[in-house]
């Protein structure tokens, strides 16, 4: 994961340091989750059908339990992707403009899609307490566990944003994408 | 209200602003103009991805991944190699057999245009130039999104809806994947024939196949016992997929031994964030679909097209127009995700076979990537082997004048697509 995931902001220094530790603390975090959960998913998805032909027999969490974890892992994947800058986007447009106004462009596009990130996240609270008295079918756990995954990764997306707002660019360039 | 979302969500996108996000500002305009309440956001967003089906999008990119670091490559170019290896444009008919070899197991045309291009184009420069060789391999690397397994069919079945099965869509897609195989090998007969290139590679020996068969047949007992489960009924395609992993894992750790655990984190990481594009694309999407519909813009648009025709076949030629120009702007997977659940129904409505319409519409945006500006798969090759997009493109025209042939053909024949789909009970 270390190619993936470099320390360079950890060697960030200035005002924003505080800021780059715990970007870096928190992907670390997403990224060891994921493995979790993907290794959840594969392993009970393909246990389920050797249950069913070996054992004539199943898991009754198996469905919910592997949706969960792959929700948990899309929401908690999409802030990776803004630090590695994975999400697709069309560049044709903007990447004519002069390398100032790209750099305003960046920056305000970041801001818009923080806030609106700020607001899934903060949603996803309501309705996560909204709905914490309902239990999952088949696991002895709260329902809201979904939606919380949904709040987040937008959190923790809108603070990669945050980031680009501050310093113009993705919390890892390509550059250092490939160190 | 709908204008208002699409108008929002394109100035946006135009702008740089990634289109998973531009679609989610798009949504808040509109739940803003309709004062709908805000929590239908998260709610949506969840719903739209906490489904079965869509587990099969990391499941086969990570078997994918995991099959790469298991060697596969090497093995599936020494087994074309050794078929036809002679053949004038011997190496450029590797690479199209090896592409195809790697679409059984893969299933992304970007994936398998990085893997391609870092193996086969040093040797391709050498002997065609860096033209022709980018050409041959981004035209070979667009067989993944075609022959099953497909990330991109599982998209298209998944936004389709219970009308389209997954399974029912990769068989749809075998018999056009095999012709435009046929296709691509006969283009390069021809293009070697005519540029006179020399022979290269050893003289054809059975016994040589047979060695690199015995050394190749594990990677493609793959296909034959995922799809085959899945289309034979022994499991979902979710459930396949997942199989596809543990099989990917059992190669790469007890039959090649390339794979070594310390390669398991970064596959799964590199496989959760190109999942999580696509998810968090749904996720947004869903929202703004959920608005389009209530709007009743998916209403109006039947309404629009059945005035401008009642023909299917004229419609099939609209839409495909369509996707030329969308493909020629937006990423493939952006489009099925923001045009299958309008343009779907309405072919239904013409009495269009939905697995005929998927996969012509899976076709259009296939082509899609391989045409300027937005061409992913140029993309790729142009970082590969650093050659200018404009001069690749000037090498690929007749690659894609060959996919579009195959296209209208599928278009005009429908058998050709659903022949083996009806044959197994689809």
């Amino acid at each position: 994961m270390s190619r993936l995931l470099p320390s360079k902001l950890i060697h960030h220094s200035g005002p924003l340091r505080p800021f780059a530790l715990t970007l870096h603390a928190l992907d670390t975090a997403a990224g060891w989750a994921i493995i979790i959960m993907l290794g959840m998913m594969v392993a009970v998805v393909s246990l389920q059908v050797l249950l069913r032909y070996a054992l004539n027999s199943s898991l009754g969490f198996a469905d919910e339990m592997s949706r969960l974890t792959f929700v948990w892992s899309i929401f908690l994947g999409i802030p990776l992707g803004i630090r590695l800058g994975a999400h697709i986007g069309m560049e044709l447009l903007s990447s004519r403009f002069p390398p100032r106004m790209q750099d305003i462009l960046a920056r305000a596009m970041a801001a818009i899609a923080a806030a609106m990130m700020v607001l899934v996240a903060w949603q996803s609270a309501v309705v996560a307490i909204d709905q914490w008295d309902e239990m999952m079918a088949s696991m002895n756990a709260s329902a809201a566990w979904f939606i919380v995954a949904v709040g987040v990764g937008c959190a923790h997306a809108a603070l990669h944003l945050a980031w680009i707002v501050m310093t113009g660019k993705p919390t890892m360039t390509e550059s250092v994408a490939t160190e | 209200m709908s204008l208002l979302i699409i108008f929002i969500f394109l100035g946006i996108a135009m702008l740089g602003m990634p289109l998973a996000f531009s679609l989610g500002i798009g949504a808040v305009a509109g739940l803003i103009y309709s004062d709908v309440d805000f929590n239908l956001l998260p709610t949506r967003m969840m719903n739209a991805v906490n489904a079965f089906p869509l587990m099969t999008i990391p499941f086969f990119i990570l078997a994918g991944e995991l099959m790469m670091k298991a060697g596969i490559m090497e093995r599936l170019i020494d087994l074309a190699n050794s078929v036809v290896g002679r053949v004038r444009g011997g190496l450029a008919h590797v690479t199209v057999l090896a592409g195809m070899g790697l679409s059984t197991v893969s299933g992304a045309a970007v994936a398998d245009a990085s893997a391609l291009g870092s193996t086969m184009v040093p040797s391709l420069r050498k002997v065609y130039g860096v033209g022709f060789s980018s050409a041959v391999v981004a035209a070979a690397a667009n067989l993944g999104p075609i022959i099953p397994p497909s990330g991109a069919m599982i998209v298209y079945a998944f936004m389709a809806g219970p009308t389209v099965s997954v399974g029912g869509m990769f068989m749809a897609g075998v018999i056009p994947g095999l012709l435009l195989v046929a296709s691509m090998l006969l283009l390069v007969w021809y293009t070697a024939v005519k540029r006179n290139y020399p022979l290269t590679g050893e003289p054809f020996s059975w016994a040589r196949v047979g060695h690199e068969l015995k050394r190749s047949w594990i990677i493609f007992l793959m296909p034959v016992v995922v799809i085959g489960g899945i289309v034979g009924g022994a499991f979902t395609a979710t459930e396949g997929s997942a199989i596809a992993v543990v099989y990917a894992m059992a190669i790469g750790f007890f039959i090649t031994k390339t794979l070594k655990l310390a390669d398991l984190p970064e596959a799964m990481i590199r496989t959760a964030i190109t999942s999580a594009v696509v998810g968090a694309m749904i996720a947004f999407a869903s929202v703004v679909t959920y608005m389009l519909t209530v709007d009743q813009l998916p209403a109006q648009l039947t309404a629009l097209l059945r005035s401008l025709t009642q023909d299917p076949l004229v419609f099939m030629l609209l839409v495909s127009v369509a996707l030329f120009v969308v493909g020629c702007f937006l990423e493939s997977n952006a489009a099925y995700i923001m045009l299958v659940p309008l343009l779907h129904p309405i072919a239904l409505l013409y009495g269009i076979d939905p697995l005929h319409f998927g996969f012509l519409f899976v076709f259009n945006l296939v082509i899609g990537m391989l045409t300027p500006p937005v061409g992913v798969v140029l993309f790729v090759l142009c970082g590969i082997t650093g050659i200018k997009l404009g001069e690749l493109v000037k090498h690929v025209w007749p690659f894609i004048a060959v996919m579009y042939g195959l296209l209208f053909t599928c278009m005009f024949f429908p058998k050709i697509v659903l022949w083996l789909p009806r044959l197994m009970g689809y």
